[in-house]
């Protein structure tokens, strides 16, 4: 009983912040500016980001700052929404790890680089104690084996063992992340299929497939045509999960010869005001189709955790257009352009 | 035309102006003052292989009107309309805000300046403030020649980060701290400030620039600061007041600027509806028909322009909007009707039937003569000082509450002032005694008799629009048409007949004929209109037991909806006996008072009723007349009648 009230709690929450997320047109107003405070001070009008920017005073703001208190915002809006879930389940836990995962892989690459300090002033102090292994040690570890021994307890190591020596230049951040998110793909789905059943289950793991199987397409884009991999080693960076596309489909992407033939074997209906064009790669695309399917599944779903998945996705997705608007007018492009390269 | 006036909609033309470009804006600014021309997006209706291509152009009087906008923030100036000489041009109004600008200019430039500095005073005394911790004069830390210092604020999601940098030759101190930043300050070596200032901004630190003329503690720098915005403050208001004299000697000739700058602008902006076809122009709009020849005589003087005037239904793309015509009692009430959706074009007006149920039931649910006096008095005053449409509504309302209140026989809540009036008419006493226990119940029961008329008129309209627009579902079979009428006009006289004259109708033949057959009509109502318009398939869409299951739960909730919708006028009764209940407690109060204590009591008492029960039964009656009676038949979704005017209120 308690559970279902909180279910429907989550719901109404999200569908009431949903109420108040920036249209087309607000993006053009925030486009339009001369400068970072402008856009803060025009955020900070906006009920949406109003609580979050308050402290931010327009005259001095950063960009980064921003960026961190806007990121910052979506987690709290997280956790939020997550004291409503009276169930238990670990299932909303997925936001910290994959948040766990994204901060490893850029430590291992920021270590790659001989960057110490880069990763500390990035870091998200707001999840300093949500996290499964302590963050501000990640940041003190110098070489491979140290950041392995920053995450004891944790099924890290063992993933990344096998992967480098001390010697940190060795790693290859591409096996890295393959391997971390492989881990993070297994565990949600074995938690869904877990915790839940019947139209929870299904819309969730059409959600996460969904989600899977576009940046499988991404991956499959990048290694072929930028790192030109042979097929059998782009597979093996292929997470093993396929919703839409169909088994063809993906052998007929490898066995595609260019950019233009392996964006007709994904949209075949496409007609020409649809084209992407080739140097902005596949990303706009996939990004949109995401964002469009979870859109709908968000508007039609009446299952809590379904709803806090596609939410949180279609959040960043929007947390990113702004960073894009802020990057956008910092470096002074034109409306127009800005519009162009947002997810809408 | 009989059917146009009971609808209170007034009928439009659609029409069609072509002209030569040369024309054009000419044309627009007599179809702005004509305010009868509403017009239509010419360029959506016309043909896209007939050539005609939207007009474009920046409105060239934006930018100064901008400027005039500017200036009159920097000013202070309330813009507004005003008398223009004949001959004065938007050149000539364009230089003359110019001039003014210049004028101000050197001062709102001061004015600004100061502003700003006051800001930035306020802020760093606010920073400060947070440094009151410290107890070393600022002139003894500055005069330090190996360790630099920094005060200001670090934000508190960067704090923790500090403990990454423990081996960094540097100390942070803070000395305050809220939910957003860390407020101290930093000690570093001068050899090594820059590499630590570099820490610092990445960390997002924000500097406060201590004043150069602050020199000892946090404490004495404060009393210093608050000095220094005080003497600004004075020299801003001194600003201020020159700034004031210019507003009060150039806001006649500011006021003339804008009303010339804005009247173009408007004029100029009405060009988006156009579409141009070569050195020709094409408008469309619609213009009330007994606003007709008015509007063809302005645009008369012009050679090359024709307007073509056409029936309203010509392009069946355009909706006409919806002009509503109302008597002098009931055109107040179109604020309701309004708030509900403006009415179709070709629907029922039901400001009438509003006016006169909502003026009704209120009197009879807030009855006091002395009371709805008071209503009266202040709707009038509203009325003609505001100009409110809802001052008119209250003196209507109270006129209303006096006639009810003298049936009632109270005034003010004093219930036997009356007597001597009523036996002067020839009665024994007042004839509506609320507290009789005779009498509660025939109000009970009255109450109940108005909401039925009022939802039986409401099905009545319902199934006249069904008819008028050729749709039998809604005529005949639904719950609020012939269907719907008959089984609750049936069931209620069956009931009132059994009640209250004991006679009992209720035989099978009754049963069947007026409760039976029409609730079947109305479960079957959708094959059955298909029927009756001669389609074949009748079939429902979704499968038969679909069909059945939702149409069981409909016709449970239409059952329920009838008896709770006629349930809910019992609130017309129940107000009368708590305004009375309320009225009495006051008197009790003031009796219980004595000399000018009672006075008060039964002065506030009334006042406190009048306002809380006027506002409770305002809303109330609203509440009856959208759920009970529009629900039934309205449905509020024409398009509002909105002629291009020029709008004399300031706007970015």
């Amino acid at each position: 009983m308690l559970s279902s009230c909180s279910s429907n709690a989550i719901l109404a929450k999200i569908r009431a912040i949903l109420g108040k997320r920036l249209t087309e047109a607000d993006y053009a107003q925030m486009a339009r500016k001369s400068d970072v405070g402008e856009v803060a001070a025009l955020l900070k009008e906006n009920p949406s980001y109003a609580i979050a920017l308050r402290n931010v005073d327009e005259n001095a703001v950063h960009r980064g700052q921003l960026e961190g208190l806007l990121k910052k915002d979506l987690f709290y809006k997280y956790s939020a929404l997550r004291r409503y879930d009276f169930s238990g389940r670990d299932f909303y836990d997925f936001v910290i790890t994959e948040k766990e995962i994204d901060e490893i892989i850029r430590r291992i690459i920021l270590l790659q680089s001989g960057e110490n300090t880069d990763f500390v002033v990035d870091l998200p102090s707001y999840m300093l104690g949500h996290t499964s292994f302590p963050l501000m040690e990640l940041a003190k570890a110098r070489n491979f084996e140290e950041l392995l021994a920053c995450m004891p307890h944790t099924p890290y190591p063992a993933i990344l063992r096998g992967l480098g020596r001390e010697d940190i230049r060795e790693v290859n951040v591409m096996d890295c992340e393959h391997a971390l998110y492989s881990y993070y793909y297994q565990k949600l789905h074995e938690t869904i299929r877990r915790q839940f059943g019947g139209e929870t289950r299904n819309q969730l793991l059409d959600a996460v497939d969904t989600e899977i199987e576009l940046i499988n397409v991404q991956n499959l884009f990048r290694l072929k045509l930028y790192f030109h991999f042979d097929e059998p080693r782009i597979r093996q960076y292929l997470y093993p999960y396929s919703h839409r596309y169909r088994k063809s489909q993906i052998d007929a992407l490898l066995a595609a010869g260019n950019f233009q033939e392996m964006y007709r074997v994904l949209a075949p209906d496409a007609d020409d005001k649809d084209q992407v064009p080739e140097e902005d790669g596949i990303e706009p695309y996939t990004s949109r189709l995401r964002y469009r399917l979870e859109r709908r599944m968000l508007r039609f779903t009446t299952k809590a955790p379904v709803a806090m998945y596609t939410f949180l996705s279609l959040r960043r997705i929007e947390v990113q257009n702004i960073i894009t608007v802020i990057e956008g007018v910092r470096y002074h492009m034109p409306q127009e352009e800005i519009m162009k390269m947002l997810i809408l | 035309m009989g059917c146009d006036s009971i609808m209170s909609i007034e009928k439009m033309h659609l029409v069609n102006i072509v002209g030569n470009l040369g024309d054009l804006d000419e044309t627009l600014l007599r179809c702005v003052q004509s305010e009868v021309f509403a017009p239509e997006m010419a360029i959506n209706t016309l043909d896209k292989s007939s050539g005609f291509s939207p007009l474009t152009g920046e409105n060239p009087y934006t930018p100064h009107l901008k400027k005039l906008y500017d200036l009159a923030e920097d000013i202070h100036a309330q813009l507004g309309k005003a008398d223009v000489p004949e001959g004065y041009t938007w050149e000539q109004a364009a230089a003359e805000v110019d001039r003014v600008r210049e004028k101000a200019a050197a001062l709102s430039a001061d004015k600004r300046a100061k502003k700003e500095r006051i800001s930035h005073m306020e802020q760093a005394l606010v920073q400060i403030r947070h440094l009151n911790g410290l107890e070393v004069p600022f002139d003894d830390i500055f005069a330090m020649n190996y360790v630099k210092v920094r005060f200001g604020r670090l934000p508190v999601d960067s704090y923790p980060k500090l403990s990454f940098y423990d081996n960094r030759t540097f100390f942070f101190f803070p000395f305050d701290h809220d939910d957003a930043f860390y407020w101290g300050v930093y000690f570093a070596p001068a050899t090594q400030i820059a590499a630590v200032d570099d820490i610092f901004k990445s960390l997002y630190f924000e500097r406060i620039r201590v004043p150069d003329y602050v020199h000892s503690t946090p404490d004495a720098a404060i009393v210093s600061l608050t000095k220094a915005v005080e003497a600004d403050k004075a020299e801003l208001e001194k600003i201020r007041r020159e700034l004031k004299e210019i507003r009060e000697t150039e806001g006649t000739s500011l006021n003339r600027a804008f009303t010339v700058l804005k009247a173009a602008s408007d004029v100029f902006s009405l060009r988006k509806y156009v579409a141009v076809l070569g050195s020709r122009f094409y408008l469309e709009g619609f213009v009330p028909v007994s606003e007709q020849e008015r509007f063809s005589k302005q645009m008369d003087p012009l050679e090359t322009v024709s307007c073509v005037f056409q029936p309203d239904d010509t392009n069946p793309t355009l909706t006409p909007p919806t002009r509503l015509k109302n008597g002098r009692f009931a055109k107040p009430f179109q604020m309701f009707v309004e708030m509900y959706g403006t009415p179709g074009y070709r629907d029922f007006d039901p400001t009438l039937l509003v006016s006169i149920t909502y003026s009704l039931i209120f009197g009879i649910m807030f009855g006091d003569l002395g009371q709805g006096f008071v209503v009266a008095v202040v709707g009038l005053v509203l009325a003609c000082w505001k100009k409110m449409d809802f001052g008119k509504i209250m003196l209507r309302l109270g006129i209303s509450s006096m006639i009810f209140g003298t049936a009632y026989g109270s005034v003010f809540g004093l219930e036997h002032v009356l007597d001597p009036f009523f036996r002067m008419l020839g009665f024994a006493e007042k004839p509506i005694e609320v507290f009789d226990s005779g009498t509660t119940n025939i109000l009970l029961i009255g109450a109940i008799g108005v909401g039925v008329c009022a939802i039986a008129i409401a099905m009545i309209i319902n199934i006249y629009l069904g008819f008028k627009y050729h749709n039998l579902e809604k005529a005949i079979f639904s719950q609020n048409g012939i269907a719907g009428l008959m089984v609750y006009l049936g069931a209620i006289i069956a009931a009132a007949l059994l009640m209250l004259f004991d006679v009992n109708v209720l035989n099978p033949v009754f049963i069947v004929v007026v409760i039976v057959l029409p609730l079947v009509c109305i479960y079957f109502k959708e094959p059955l209109s298909k029927l009756c318009s001669g389609r074949k398939n009748i079939k429902p869409e979704d499968g038969i037991g679909t069909f059945l299951m939702e149409n069981f739960f409909e016709m449970f909730e239409y059952v329920l909806s009838y008896v709770s919708n006629t349930m809910s006028f019992l609130r017309v009764g129940g107000f009368i006996l708590s305004h009375a209940g309320m009225m009495a407690v006051v008197m009790s109060l003031s009796e219980m008072m004595s000399g000018a204590g009672s006075v008060v009591v039964l002065i506030f008492g009334n006042l406190f009723v009048m306002c809380l029960e006027g506002l409770i039964v305002g809303i109330q009656v609203l509440r009856l007349e959208f759920y009970e009676i529009f629900s039934r038949f309205y449905s509020g979704d024409g398009k509002p009648y909105e002629p291009a005017i020029i709008s004399y209120r300031p706007e970015r």
